[in-house]
Order: structure tokens, then sequence, then C-alpha cells
């Protein structure tokens, strides 16, 4: 059961149930005019859409938090325009939308993921932060070339493809940021 | 060299401050007042990064510089010996030396600029001839505006308030007034339960000033005069900064009614004077998010002519009596001040108060006692004055474009 809150206890990061849907307060000001009765202006993000809106309650309204939850589950394998994760606390298995995964290309196989649920259904999914990668197919490096600011596409087994500095290999271990889908650094070396 | 640091005889140094860094084995960099020296030595393995320490030192001839990263190239001493002051068990450094010079930097400027504010206002104040008092911060009888919580204060062992913080000195600054200290000002520290936001802070600094044989006008004027002065404090001299937004200053401030600032932004709602007798809270909704945000953006604004309902301590308008004479200095949509025509009748006080009382009472809020000392003393003559209340932190803030009110505070409230 979700909670609810006073007008007064709504802090930025509470997820709130408005007319139904799920909004992350982004922002919360105290507006009282001189003499006056004081309003809240609640500033919410759409957590699946992102659409941004902007509500304003007056004192001793109550508002209901929605019911939002957080779980870890392991990605076993596509199927079709789904995805099949494993929730690593029940076993239980759950399909997901594939475009709810943004960094679809950076989704490995048994990665850990956290996926948030909204009335039980997922509406997001957040991949490991760093993932490590082989490059399966890329421009040969330059031998003793380390210049870090001239970059070249390499391809990742997944089909994705990030921008890698020149002396990377065919067959090089890459650590790639998922938030950014960037190059963080080579962890392992091609003889 | 720093002044903080003093030159002993025989060529030592004693440095005083914070470690924040150990870049180099057998250096550190010790960091106080916004200056930083580089210290090496043996005698430096003593001392970690978070500490507060003494260090006895030379001038170092040969610096280290060439060999360090250039955030940790400072002036050069060799440590002759060190004393660790206070070895802190959870270290100020745990999110970073640069993260924490930083903040201490940020905390120092905004505190200068605080000061540099206040000062300006002081000195306005002072050669204008008013003279600057202090009234108690306890009062028995809190104001009866049904919309401000005072908080109550307990004397030992009781059960319930004896007095409450005030929430302005207005009462007590009038009662001078009768008493012939007839232009007066204080920077009071008030005190609003519940009050916290961006523009709130449950306790803050009000300045607020009278002149008696005067009107709102007048007031009106010594706002302008005092909000360009204090402008002159900040980094941009002749304006004051909302969000990115620049708010000159200079030109005469505009004046706009509460019929006119409805009729511009929230034409639909009709005579905002009627609304607000009719359906207030929809008024007080109007008011604070559609009309405030968008009052004073190409140069202060003053809105006048409140509505009758909400003249709290003014008096009434002699050629309306629907509004009366309140005026609100809006700087880039924040509210900076409230100024009035001062009502000085007695009976009209009394008989606002027995309504104000009602309304708490219909509201479920505590029951303050009416001031009698104060109805005593419009009884005894009130000069006609004009007075204004102006939020310092509000104005500081504005000064030193701050996101908030809090950044213009050393110990603000940040959570409820």
């Amino acid at each position: 059961m979700a909670a609810i809150y006073d007008i007064n206890e709504v802090r930025k990061g509470n997820k709130l149930n408005i007319d139904g849907d799920p909004y992350l307060v982004t922002g919360v000001d105290f507006r009282k005019p001189g003499k006056g009765t004081p309003s809240t202006v609640v500033r919410l993000k759409h957590m699946i859409t992102g659409s941004v809106i902007e509500r304003t309650y007056k004192s001793g309204e109550k508002l209901n938090g929605a019911d939002i939850e957080e779980r870890e589950m392991q990605f076993l394998y596509p199927e079709g325009e789904h995805l099949v994760f494993m929730d690593n606390a029940t076993y239980e298995q759950m399909s997901v939308d594939a475009d709810k995964v943004e960094e679809r290309g950076f989704l490995l196989d048994n990665a850990t993921c956290s996926v948030l649920l909204y009335n039980g259904s997922p509406i997001g999914i957040t991949l490991p932060t760093f993932v490590e990668m082989e490059v399966v197919e890329t421009e040969p490096g330059f031998k003793g070339d380390t210049a870090n600011n001239v970059l070249k596409p390499a391809k990742l087994p997944t089909g994705a493809v990030v921008q890698v500095p020149i002396f990377i290999n065919q067959g090089d271990v890459l650590r790639i940021d998922t938030r950014t889908g960037e190059y963080v650094e080579r962890v392992a070396k091609t003889r | 060299m720093p002044v903080v640091w003093t030159d002993l005889d025989g060529g030592a140094w004693l440095l005083t401050g914070r470690v924040t860094a150990r870049p180099l084995p057998r250096t550190i960099t010790l960091s106080t007042g916004g200056h930083h020296v580089q210290v090496t030595g043996a005698a430096t393995d003593a001392l970690e990064p978070g500490d507060l320490a003494r260090v006895l030192a030379d001038v170092d001839a040969t610096p280290l510089v060439v060999t360090l990263p250039v955030e940790h190239a400072f002036p050069a001493y060799a440590a002759r010996s060190v004393e660790v002051v206070r070895r802190p068990s959870r270290s100020p450094l745990s999110r970073g030396a640069e993260t924490w010079r930083v903040e201490v930097e940020g905390l120092r400027r905004r505190l200068d600029l605080r000061r540099a504010v206040i000062d300006r206002l002081r000195a306005w104040m002072r050669a204008e001839g008013f003279a600057e008092v202090e009234t108690p911060a306890v009062a028995r009888c809190p104001g009866l505006d049904p919309h401000l919580a005072a908080f109550g204060v307990h004397g030992h062992g009781a059960t319930s308030p004896s007095g409450y913080l005030i929430t302005s000195p207005e009462l007590h600054l009038k009662r001078l007034l009768v008493g012939g200290v007839e232009k007066c000002f204080e920077l009071a520290r008030c005190f609003r339960d519940g009050e916290l936001g961006e523009r709130h802070q449950p306790e803050f600094t009000m300045l607020e000033w009278y002149r008696a044989w005067a009107g709102l006008d007048d007031v009106l004027d010594d706002t302008e005069a005092i909000v360009r002065e204090a402008a002159e404090a900040g980094a941009t001299p002749g304006s004051l900064t909302v969000g990115e937004q620049r708010v000159p200053v200079t030109e005469r401030f505009e004046r706009v009614t509460v019929r006119e600032a409805f009729a511009r932004h929230a034409p639909e709602l009709g005579d905002p004077v009627e609304l607000a007798t009719r359906d207030e809270e929809a008024y007080f909704a109007a008011l604070a998010t559609r009309v405030e945000p968008e009052l004073g953006w190409d140069r202060p604004a003053f809105l006048t002519r409140f509505p009758a309902a909400h003249a709290s301590l003014s008096r009434l308008h002699v050629d309306d009596p629907t509004v009366c004479q309140r005026a609100e200095l809006y700087v880039g949509g924040v509210e900076l001040c409230n100024a009035f025509d001062e009502l000085t009748d007695p009976d009209e006080q009394r008989a606002r108060w027995a309504e104000q009382l009602q309304l708490r009472a219909r509201l479920g809020l505590p029951r303050y006692p009416i001031d009698e000392d104060f109805l005593a003393a419009l009884d005894e003559g009130m000069p006609p004055s004009g007075g204004n209340a102006l939020g310092v932190d509000r104005l500081i803030a504005l000064v030193g474009a701050h996101r908030d009110i809090a950044s213009a505070q050393a110990f603000p409230r940040r959570g409820r």
C-alpha cells in the first residue's frame, strides 16, 4: 500500500500518484503572499514519459504516494519484442517491452539490472552503470599511438557502436558507461 | 603573506589551518581563510589530511612546485615542527579537499556580502536620522494575523506558553512612536513557525522602520533608496539578480494596484477586491501563483491598494474604502517588503483584532491575548505614520544572486 503524504511532508525525490500516473517530485516551493494563506508548488516529472508538470496545493491537502518498487533482476534472454528478466529474490520471471530499455546495446546476458515497477508492472530498467564488452570490429590501431583526443567507431557483440581512442584494437575489452554510452577505459588488451 | 599567519622572531612562521591535502610524501597543503601553503619536511608525516594544525616553518627557497600538480603549487615552507590541534573523527574533507575549499570560500563570501548589505542599510538609516532601537524578541501578545504562527516560549516547568517569539517588531516599534521616538528602525530577528521554502526561513531578519508625520509614499521613497543602496554591495551595482535575470533598480520603481495587476495577469477572475471577500482562497492562490511571479522584472514594482479585507494594520483609502493603504515591493516576482500607512485609531484596531480572533477560533488556531498595552498607546495618540518591514535575507539573496534565502544565512533550516 502506497504512503499518503500531507503537502507539508512532500519532498524532492518522493514518488507520487497524480491522477493515476506515477510522478517523481523534482522540486517543492513554499509560497505565501503577505498576510495570506500559503500554497505549495510541486514540480513533477512523469516517471514513464518524462513530461514535466507543476501543481499547486493548499496547506492541509493530502497526496497519494505512487506504488513504486525497485527490484534487482537478471536479464535472461530476448523473446521477440520482449526481454525476459528474473527476479533475483523470488526467481519469478517477467517479460518487459524491449523499447523500455534505451541502452539495449549494452545489455549483457545475465546482467543484474534494477527494474522499476509501478503497480506491479515494469516502467523502467536501469542497467549496471559500467559494463565490460569486447570489440568485435574496428579499424586497426596504430602501434604506439596513445593520443586520446582522436576517436574512431568500434563495434560491440550486441551490434552497438561506441567511439573509442584510435589505439584500441579488435579483441580489446572495454569498460563502457551505460548512462552515456561512452568509452571509459581499456580493461584488457589483445596480444 | 596573509595576515592570518604570524611572522615570528628569528625568521620562522607560525602557520595555522586545516591540512587539506598530501600531494607528495613529506608534503602537505595547509589552508586557512582562503589561503593555501605547501609545507614540506619529515615533520609533516605526523599530519593527516583533515587535521587542524599549527606548523612552525621557514620559507622554503627550493619549492617543489615543478613536481606538484598545479592545484598544490602554493607558496612553500619547510616545517621545523608541527602540532595536531585536532584530528576530527569524521574528516571534513570526506567529500574531497577541493569541495571543502570551495564550500569554505562560498560561506565566507556569502557572509561578507551579508555584512556589507547590512552595513549599508544601517548607514543609510542613520544618515537619514532614524534612531536604531532594540525591542523585545519575546512578546506576551504576538500579532493576531491568522496566517502567521508564532513559536511559544515556555517558562521553566510551564505547560502553556508564557510568551511568544515575535513574528515582527511592529507593535513595540509603534509604541516608541507614541513615546516620542518618531523616526526609528530595528534590524529585528523574527520567527514564524512552519514557513520554509526558497524564500522562507522560520527565523529571519527584518528591517522595520517608521516615520511619524509621514505617509505611505514617503516610506516607499525610503524603500527605493534602501534597495538601491543595498544593490551597491553586489557584484553588479545598479541591479538585483533573480535566477539568471538582472533587474535594474536605478529607475523609479513601478506602482501598480492589485486591481491593475489582476487585470493584466488573471483577467478572467474579475475584480480581485470582490474575489477576496467572496473566495479568499482563490484570491490568494491566484495572487501567489499567477500575479506575484509576473511582477517587477523590468524594474521593481510596488503592488498597492490591497483589498480592505487584508488591510492588517493599515488605514483604508479615503477615496476608496474597499482598498487599503498598503504596498508590497516585488523584484522579479520576489516579495521584499510590506508597507503601511499605519492605522492609528484604537477603536478600529480593537474591532479588527476582534474579527481576527473570531477567524482564528473558526480555523482552530491558538487564541493569543489582545495587546492592551498597544491599544492604550494608540489611545494616547500615535502620530500619523508610514512604516515598512523589509525582509533582509531576501534582499541579500537578490544582491548576491543566491538561489534561495538559505544562502544568505549562516545556519539556515534545511529540512522541516
